[in-house]
């Protein structure tokens, strides 16, 4: 660049010293696989939208919930097979959030379902707690836990508590009987609608007769 | 679903659809009569292919220098303040960034006072940058090409310095109620609205000149560059009023908040980057854009598709899936105009290494263009829900941020600012080894940052998906890569310092005559 420099004409403090050249663009044809490209991103988009229009909104399961389990209400007297398909449903839209699709809960915060003995034990302490909710001390599967539990006993009908209760005490190798919605009816009236929350183990115990003690065998015995 | 507003905007994506297919058959049937001689004769310099390289503080100036229409320099001063302002912001921007970024990992430090807490001090860094540095200096920008583009003289000139009165008092009262806690409380839209009545006000001042400038051109052809602006000035000042106005609540306001801030990077921040990029490239090269079909694909592909991607931002929010699946949609349709535009852009620097050795100002504004497309490669990736389940909610997110603003809009401006001042002051930079000093800190800095907050916020995503681990466990394992985002941060702060001292050190430097700086250039007698 130097000897162009060199040959330049008498400089001039003007401040417009640049090329006259003004950008532009050459006329090539787009190249074929940028159309491509175009194409099979329309054709994706368009499926990605026509597939995906399925439940109205983000939350929708969870709205759709309840209906389900209304829908399913009439099945639920007619056979097992519909009743765990309600609980599973609902468990999906009210309880995994904490409790996890494996009902392992989360360590240190949310206690596990999956071989907790409040869940395979007497029916009452699973129905008494989605009932009224549960805050407080509670010892499960060997851990410590202290937090609480929001109350269901006015978002969900009988039947749908006894359809969860009864799909978490099938579930993940339980073994424990199913809950018939006379017998939520039946633990409803134990207590009035309002009551606070129960309090940790110590009430369960209280309430269910589950020691509030871990043990080993504890654990082991509810569970038969 | 019944005729609602959700029906209305899902067809937006098929009338979407249905134009891009239209440009496309136009394009391929040559509707747009524009061949290679009008590109010739429009553009009275540009007979043949090659021109010498255009970047005096690399080659020299040129020898067939002359005044072209629109090239006058009469607001030159408006530009120096314009960019001169926006340097302000971006140094008062990177310090209060840093601090942010410190306190992520030092908690206990400068507890005192509220102003100076992680909440209040990270959003006056991101209203610092956005309208303080990438806006004034891109308007600064616009200010320098768009009279050049559309060969005449910048029409309101006076209204424009209103404008930058206006503007600057709002970033600053707006920066200051954001430290005394008064907000909007939405992401980018913090300033409260009341104060964005100024910002209104100062962005229709800058706008009116340009407009009235490019009513009044003299060339019929209009430049890719010019259409970006123009694009940007029609479609920024909708989207802040809109997103501005104080009637948005619950729901509605999150989705007016995300269509606004998403907007805010691609029809305002983008625009000024790529229009800056496809002018600065071809300039200084000496050659021309690889294809004009491109470039037509390249915009309205933008134009149709980007409004509406902002939305991605609330998956698995209580928002309709369809509003999400759409913005999803959009997000990958981004693909389109992206890849154009990248073909265009990378082929000219990447066929002219020998000018990305030499000139530094290319140097900035090749990297930012390449980083325009890993930005929004990867933006598209992360709006796939597949993906934004880990990377939602992490510093994975941050990092994508500043790969868009920063990598791209930053280091454009950057490399744009070094090519046109010494056309502006007619002197070359003294120090131009502070430039090379800057890029390197910056890159580097950039580097640093990006990979440290990529990895750190991937590995954050995957801890919080996993229900065994503690949560707290997702947090402990970001801090070496918090402590890696400070570094980098710093690197990039000490980058902008330079940037202002060699800004400083061209405008208010004696006036020196050349030779004293430049051995490559002769001795001139100033007249």
């Amino acid at each position: 660049m130097s000897e162009q420099n060199q040959s330049r004409p008498e400089p001039q403090r003007s401040p417009l010293k640049e090329s006259r050249f003004e950008p532009y663009e050459v006329n090539r044809p787009i190249p074929v696989f940028v159309l491509a490209v175009a194409v099979a991103l329309m054709a994706w988009g368009v499926y990605t939208l026509w597939s995906g229009s399925g439940p109205a909104t983000e939350t929708a399961a969870r709205e759709e919930a309840p209906t389900a389990g209304m829908a399913g209400d009439t099945d639920v007297a007619n056979g097992q097979g519909s009743l765990l398909s309600v609980g599973a449903s609902l468990f999906e839209s009210n309880c995994v959030t904490c409790h996890q699709a494996n009902g392992s809960g989360v360590s240190g915060a949310v206690p596990p379902l999956a071989g907790s003995r409040y869940v395979t034990g007497p029916a009452d302490a699973p129905v008494q707690i989605l009932l009224h909710g549960i805050s407080g001390a509670i010892a499960v599967a060997g851990n410590e836990y202290d937090g609480r539990m929001p109350r269901f006993g006015e978002t969900l009908s009988n039947r749908e508590i006894a359809a969860v209760v009864s799909y978490i005490r099938q579930q993940w190798g339980h073994n424990a009987g199913s809950v018939t919605p006379a017998f939520v009816d039946e633990q409803r009236g134990r207590f009035p609608a309002d009551r606070s929350p129960l309090s940790g183990g110590a009430e369960l115990e209280a309430v269910t007769g589950i020691s509030a003690r871990l043990t080993r065998t504890a654990a082991t015995e509810a569970s038969q | 679903m019944s005729l609602t507003i959700g029906t209305m905007m899902a067809l937006s994506f098929v009338v979407s659809l249905i134009g891009l297919a239209f440009l496309i058959w136009a394009v391929a049937s040559k509707q747009f009569r524009v061949d290679q001689s009008d590109a010739e004769v429009i553009f009275s310099g540009a007979e043949g292919e090659d021109h010498a390289p255009d970047d005096p503080t690399s080659f020299g100036f040129q020898r067939d220098a002359e005044p072209g229409e629109g090239t006058d320099t009469r607001h030159r001063k408006l530009i120096f303040a314009l960019i001169g302002f926006g340097t302000f912001w971006l140094v008062l921007g990177s310090i209060f960034g840093v601090i942010a970024s410190l306190k992520l990992h030092l908690p206990d430090w400068l507890t005192g006072s509220a102003p100076l807490s992680f909440g209040r001090i990270r959003t006056m860094h991101l209203n610092s940058v956005i309208y303080g540095w990438l806006s004034l200096a891109g308007i600064g920008v616009a200010m320098f090409l768009v009279p050049r583009l559309f060969k005449t003289p910048l029409r309101g000139v006076n209204l424009a310095w209103g404008g930058l009165v206006l503007w600057n008092i709002g970033v600053a009262v707006g920066v200051y109620a954001i430290a005394t806690g008064w907000t909007d409380g939405m992401e980018w839209l913090e300033i409260p609205w009341q104060v964005d009545i100024l910002l209104a006000a100062g962005g229709a001042c800058f706008a009116a000149p340009l407009v009235l400038t490019a009513i009044n051109r003299n060339v019929h052809h209009i430049y890719v560059t010019a259409w970006y602006y123009l694009g940007a000035l029609v479609w920024f000042p909708v989207l802040f009023v809109i997103g501005n106005l104080p009637i948005h609540t619950g729901v509605q306001g999150a989705t007016v908040n995300w269509w606004f801030a998403h907007n805010v990077l691609g029809l305002w921040l983008t625009p000024i980057g790529v229009g800056a990029a496809y002018y600065v490239l071809p300039k200084i090269i000496g050659k021309p854009i690889y294809s004009y079909r491109l470039s037509l694909l390249g915009f309205w592909a933008l134009a149709l598709f980007y409004s509406q991607v902002g939305m991605h931002h609330l998956i698995g929010g209580p928002v309709p899936t369809w509003v999400v699946t759409l913005s999803v949609v959009q997000s990958v349709m981004m693909f389109v105009p992206v890849i154009a535009v990248a073909i265009n852009q990378h082929v000219l620097w990447g066929s002219n290494l020998w000018a990305f050795k030499q000139s530094l100002p290319l140097r900035f504004v090749a990297f930012g263009a390449v980083m325009y497309t890993l930005a929004s490669f990867q933006g598209s990736m992360e709006a796939v829900r597949a993906v934004n389940t880990v990377t939602h909610f992490t510093h994975y997110t941050v990092a994508h941020a500043h790969l868009g603003a920063y990598a791209f809009v930053s280091l454009v401006l950057f490399g744009t600012v070094y090519y046109l001042m010494p056309i502006l002051t007619g002197r070359l930079w003294p120090a131009p080894r502070l430039i090379a000093l800057h890029f390197w800190l910056v890159a580097i800095g950039f580097g640093v940052y990006f990979f440290s907050l990529t990895i750190g916020g991937w590995l954050q995503g995957l801890a919080m998906l996993d229900a065994s681990r503690d949560w707290l466990e997702s947090m402990q394992l970001t801090q070496p890569y918090l402590e890696g985002r400070s570094v980098g941060g710093t690197l990039m702060t000490l980058g902008h310092l330079l940037f202002a001292i060699n800004l400083l050190s061209l405008v208010f430097a004696a006036r020196r005559s050349t030779d004293a700086v430049d051995t490559a250039t002769p001795a001139t007698s100033a007249s």
